[in-house]
């Protein structure tokens, strides 16, 4: 028994400052992970159904369930991706992106931006998210024409605590 | 060989021997900051080493990344090339250029209807596109690995992004308690010995002294930036802002089409122009288009002062300059985030500049090797004996 230990005892000293090699795990185990996210993604988490906007067909996607993140001095954020099927950018100029309905035409809200494709857009959520509340999408065509669109936030934002 | 320190019957020790067992509590502390963990010191130094010349290894092994050219070629303009990769790659939307040194292709990001982020290399004289990727290339790869051991980034900073960064106090206390332990060590710059006929151990601890001598200010210059960016991790973990957003334009200003008229063409010829106007010392290294319709043009330039970056943001139709941000006006975070970075990679005087910092790389990658090799022949033995002879481990002070 004591001999077992005492080779343990010398294993131990032998091998104790090699240990810091199993952090290398780390980056074996992030591996397959690391380009699974790489690769080309679905628009998002939660992909809702395509619909209408003006004569345009738009699919919207939560990117990631559950409440906004935080940003940048802390501000609260939610990521949406947007896929305009036909016309952007050819017909369409812009794509906003808010909650609650515009008031006016400066504050038509965050512009969706990046890949054509899967435009990223960041909506900024000031106050705590109300379920009766909505996310509004703008289409602006390049003659100024708009579009409008709304889903409720139950809708676009899952697992999101909010209040109801 | 040295005499041990012995204390007294009754427990006092001489002037001397208190002397000498502070020296060992030094030299212990010098062999304990990186002993423990060497193998994770030792692969990242390697890593990060590699990483000096990421670009230059991938022009070795990867023909389609280099920027050949017959002599006397010119470069083509920015606004030819962009209409050779639409004419090469259908659908593509340019995301952004980066220009890097003279001898490789340009590193053109893009999307396409089926590739969500898509890597093209295109020869800089001819226009043609050398080479079509996604995901990561050796670069991102070696830079991911040795940066944050390719943890993945979910809304804050990767945990191994602090484990690396974290191993500058380490660095810095081998460092500073390695001159302690190496007794007038600037002898090694007019004295440098290296005796190769005496045995491996004299052969390492030659090394390792004398390689620790010359990469001095390079382990300090190393561990103090990679503390820094510790810092900026812990700040996106606080979500302090890093950069700046780049500015957009007012809606008026975007010009009205109707259905047929072509799209508004950007000149990025123009805005490199412009940002070379308003900066004429400085190199301009990555373009970025904009990311929407009422998007800038981003200029970024290396200074002439060229540990800093600078950037200029163009307006898409006008091609006037809406905004700047140098060393004089950027909040000083980013000034130490930009002379920081550039330390740290080596990167910011060319091919040459790079070099040196692989060198003493390579040098810092040996330190940590025979610092281990000398533990092990001789604090390990030592203690083996010591062990054997029931008695207490007494290590040997540094010559």
């Amino acid at each position: 028994m004591s001999a077992v230990l005492s080779r343990a005892g010398r294993l131990w000293r032998g091998s104790c400052f090699h240990l810091s090699a199993l952090i290398l795990v780390l980056p074996l185990v992030a591996f397959p992970q690391y380009f699974k996210e790489r690769a080309a993604p679905p628009l998002g988490a939660h992909i809702l159904p395509a619909r209408q906007v003006g004569p345009f067909t738009v699919t919207l996607a939560e990117y990631m369930a559950g409440p906004p993140r935080t940003g940048d001095y802390g501000r609260q954020f939610k990521d949406f991706t947007l896929r305009i099927h036909d016309g952007y950018p050819d017909r369409i100029r812009t794509a906003y992106l808010r909650v609650g309905k515009p008031p006016n035409l400066r504050t038509l809200g965050d512009i969706a931006h990046g890949d054509p494709n899967r435009l990223h857009g960041e909506v900024r959520i000031m106050e705590p998210p109300r379920a009766d509340d909505s996310l509004w999408l703008t289409l602006e065509e390049w003659d100024g024409t708009l579009h409008h669109a709304a889903w409720p936030l139950g809708e676009v934002m899952t697992n999101a605590n909010l209040i109801p | 060989m040295r005499s041990l320190p012995q204390a007294k019957p009754n427990g006092e020790t001489t002037k001397v021997n208190r002397g000498k067992s502070r020296t060992r509590l030094w030299f212990l502390a010098h062999s304990w900051l990186a002993m423990p963990i060497w193998v994770f010191l030792f692969f990242v130094c390697v890593t990060g080493t590699i990483a000096t010349v990421d670009k230059e290894i991938m022009w070795l092994i990867d023909p389609t990344v280099r920027a050949v050219h017959e002599d006397g070629a010119q470069r083509k303009p920015i606004n030819a090339i962009v209409e050779d990769i639409r004419r090469q790659i259908p659908g593509a939307a340019i995301d952004s250029i980066a220009f890097g040194e003279p001898y490789m292709a340009l590193r053109v990001r893009f999307y396409a209807p089926d590739i969500a982020s898509g890597v093209a290399w295109v020869n800089p004289y001819s226009g043609e596109v050398q080479r079509v990727a996604q995901g990561l290339n050796f670069s991102d790869f070696v830079v991911a690995l040795h940066g944050w051991l390719l943890m993945p980034w979910f809304g804050g900073t990767a945990i191994g992004w602090y484990a690396v960064t974290a191993l500058g106090f380490p660095m810095l206390g081998s460092a500073i308690t390695g001159m302690v332990v190496y007794k007038r060590f600037w002898r090694a710059y007019t004295q440098p010995r290296l005796r190769l006929s005496q045995g491996a151990r004299v052969f390492w601890g030659d090394l390792h002294r004398l390689a620790g001598a010359w990469t001095l200010w390079f382990v300090i210059l190393i561990a103090i930036t990679g503390l820094w960016f510790m810092v900026r991790g812990i700040m996106y973990d606080l979500h302090m802002p890093l950069g700046v957003e780049p500015p957009d334009i007012p809606r008026r200003e975007a010009p009205l089409r109707v259905g047929g008229d072509p799209l508004p063409v950007l000149d990025l010829d123009g805005a490199l122009a412009a940002a070379r106007q308003i900066s004429p010392g400085a190199t301009p290294n990555y373009l970025a288009l904009p990311e929407h319709a009422l998007g800038t043009i981003t200029v970024y330039s290396r200074s002439a002062f060229p540990l800093l970056m600078e950037g200029v943001w163009v307006h898409p139709y006008s091609g006037d300059v809406v905004a700047t941000r140098d060393a004089s006006i950027a909040r000083p975070v980013e000034v130490i985030s930009s002379v920081n970075a550039s330390l740290h990679y080596g990167n910011f005087g060319g091919l040459w500049v790079k070099l040196i910092w692989t060198f003493f790389g390579i040098l810092l990658s040996t330190m940590v090797a025979s610092g281990t090799v000398i533990w092990l022949k001789r604090t390990a033995q030592a203690a083996r004996k010591a062990e054997q002879q029931n008695e207490t481990l007494v290590a040997e002070a540094a010559e």
